[in-house]
């Protein structure tokens, strides 16, 4: 990304959301916002799109489910049915364990990778972004800004233009 | 790459150098373990615990080379001792699964000092319990033969309708989504840590940290997964161990054939892994001065659960007389009576005692605030956990249909070493857990330093 851009810097969660609030009731764009833990309610004030780690999960819950029925299906009555003392090949009731916990693993795993992808998680040597300021102990406020000094942004904290 | 450091043009308000400091305080108290040199006493315990693993690591190097007839293991008697390590294993592992997840969707604050721990005892007693199964095969490098894997023998697949095949599911699942839940959890960790380290630490916690910049749309996100696998987890805690009961409630061998099984195993899981939690915790907020962390309200809490699934447990065996004696099945009151009265009785009445009687003292909150009480409550639990899975198991088998098939068993000493070295490994995981990581959540412990000071602000 390219542009002009604000970063500021609060000690205390109740003065960034009050810093974001004016900010966005004057019409800037909140680009986004760090900080230490999760602060309830940020979404909404940030205008962030709902997640789809949701639909992943269930995307991967559908897939472990109907994927292990058929595995079983397949492996018990296609590739290799077995007459054990004339029981059924297609024993339903019995696959509905492993059926279970591949939904549950596949739910998990379209959670968890889903939720990586989306952040743009992954394993690097050079940490991006705000290394050097990463928030361990304080918050920090990220708004677009249209030019190198726009002088209309109500913000009169600690802060200072960035190029990114 | 600019940085927005400039000191503030004004001070926000006056709880600011407060909630600052507090912030700072949760890294240092913390991350301090992860950061610095090892505590005081941590070699002691570490090579105490090395040793009780190289006892495993000789026994099974033994058994693996001499065969599997190094086993006390006979005809009838053939899931003696390893199965017993396995079952007892993973319901210490089920606690942890508890507090990190249902405990999280019923919004239990407390739960926040005590959940990393229990998290991660989770993985390393799943590890500890996998262990058996594989060394049980007598051939372990054929293990992969567990899984429908495409294969040159026909192919052959593996029975799906075999609880044993059922068990590698729910087993290798219930390991798969532990490990992510406890990764995820750490990810803001390994941030903070990575920014307060210097040298190849910082190297290796910024590798781990994925990446992790505290941006709140991440957080939010963050959040909704957690929530989504603790959903998940909550479903596997009810799963994971009625499936280790089918492996024998779907037998028709007295004893193991009962329906009530699925939830006896899991109440008496919570049980022995509550247990397992409470003696770690209560050495470990010694050890580590976590006393702000892990408050004794937290143990209070904990010892209640034990004390609830304790009864639930006493009822389970109520129900287990009450059923073979109003059944009027033969066998199933034979085994009974052999239970109680035969050569393993006094395991069944030290079992009642360790798990129904004498957790009955925390009842009283003077017994739930004294902390070695409670530590030697904690490990006569486990023992009797111990116990009761030695007693389905071996008590079942020594008496089958067949009265020629009838033997004693007697675990060998290569079979008490396995299970010593299972010990080793789980104390050598944790202490290694406790010198590398942050045993409290540093992110969650800030979060929650949040809260209290909204209510001290009222």
């Amino acid at each position: 990304m390219s542009g002009h851009g604000l970063l500021a810097t609060f000690e205390t969660e109740a003065a960034l959301v009050e810093a974001a609030r004016a900010v966005d009731s004057a019409g800037h764009a909140i680009v986004d916002a760090y900080a230490p833990y999760s602060i309830e309610g940020w979404p909404a004030l940030a205008h962030a799109e709902a997640s789809r780690v949701g639909w992943a999960c269930l995307s991967g819950g559908v897939l472990g489910a109907v994927g292990g029925l058929t595995l079983q299906a397949w492996t018990s009555a296609v590739s290799w049915p077995l007459d054990i003392g004339g029981k059924p090949v297609l024993a339903w009731l019995a696959f509905i364990p492993v059926a279970f916990e591949l939904m549950v693993l596949g739910a998990a795993a379209g959670a968890g990778l889903s939720f990586l992808i989306l952040s743009r998680l992954r394993p690097r040597w050079r940490q991006p972004g705000l290394r050097d300021t990463w928030p361990h102990d304080r918050f920090v406020l990220e708004v677009a800004a249209a030019g190198k000094c726009d002088s209309k942004l109500p913000i009169r904290c600690c802060a200072r233009w960035v190029r990114w | 790459m600019s940085m927005a450091t400039d000191p503030p043009a004004r001070m926000p308000e006056a709880s600011a150098s407060s909630e600052q400091g507090a912030l700072t305080r949760a890294m240092t108290d913390l991350g301090g373990a992860a950061l610095g040199r090892p505590l005081r006493g941590w070699w002691a315990c570490f090579a105490v615990a090395v040793l009780a693993l190289a006892v495993g690591v000789v026994a099974v190097t033994y058994q693996l080379r001499t065969g599997i007839g190094t086993w006390g293991l006979n005809r009838s008697v053939g899931w003696a001792y390893d199965i017993t390590n396995f079952v007892f294993w993973i319901g210490v592992g089920h606690a942890g699964t508890l507090i990190s997840a249902i405990l999280l969707l019923f919004r239990q604050r407390w739960r926040a000092g005590v959940s990393r721990a229990a998290e991660t005892m989770t993985i390393i007693a799943i590890v500890c319990a996998a262990i058996f199964p594989v060394i049980h095969l007598g051939r372990p490098w054929l293990m992969l033969w567990v899984l429908p894997l495409p294969n040159s023998r026909g192919p052959l697949w593996v029975n799906f309708s075999s609880p044993l095949t059922w068990d590698v599911f729910a087993i290798l699942t219930y390991f798969v989504v532990s490990l992510l839940f406890w990764y995820l959890g750490l990810l803001p960790d390994f941030a903070s840590l990575s920014h307060a380290a210097t040298g190849w630490r910082r190297r290796v916690f910024g590798l781990l940290s994925l990446g992790w910049n505290g941006s709140l749309r991440t957080w939010a996100r963050y959040e909704r997964t957690c929530l989504l696998l603790a959903g998940l987890a909550t479903a596997l805690v009810i799963s994971v161990h009625s499936v280790v009961s089918f492996d024998f409630a779907a037998s028709l061998v007295p004893g193991w054939h009962t329906t009530i099984f699925p939830p006896y195993f899991v109440v008496g899981a919570i049980f022995s892994g509550m247990a397992m939690v409470l003696a770690l915790l209560v050495v470990m907020r010694r050890a580590m001065a976590l006393q702000s962390y892990v408050t004794l309200q937290q143990l209070d809490a904990m010892c209640k659960i034990m004390l609830a699934t304790s009864g639930l447990l006493g009822l389970a065996y109520l129900i287990e007389t009450m059923t073979a004696l109003y059944g009027n099945h033969g066998p199933d009151r034979f085994m009974l009576m052999l239970r109680m009265q035969g050569p393993l009785a006094a395991y069944y009445w030290a079992m009642i005692a360790c798990n129904v009687l004498v957790p009955q003292l925390l009842w009283s909150g003077r017994v739930r605030r004294n902390r070695p009480l409670v530590f030697a409550i904690a490990l006569l639990a486990l023992a009797g956990m111990w116990l009761e899975r030695f007693l389905i198991i071996v008590g079942s088998l020594q008496r089958d249909f067949l009265p020629s098939g009838w033997v004693d068993y007697l675990p060998t000493r290569i079979e008490v070493a396995t299970l010593v070295g299972s010990f080793g490994l789980f104390l050598v995981c944790f202490l290694l857990f406790c010198r590398w990581l942050p045993v409290v959540s540093i992110a969650e412990s800030r979060a929650g330093h949040r809260t209290r000071l909204r209510v001290a602000d009222r």
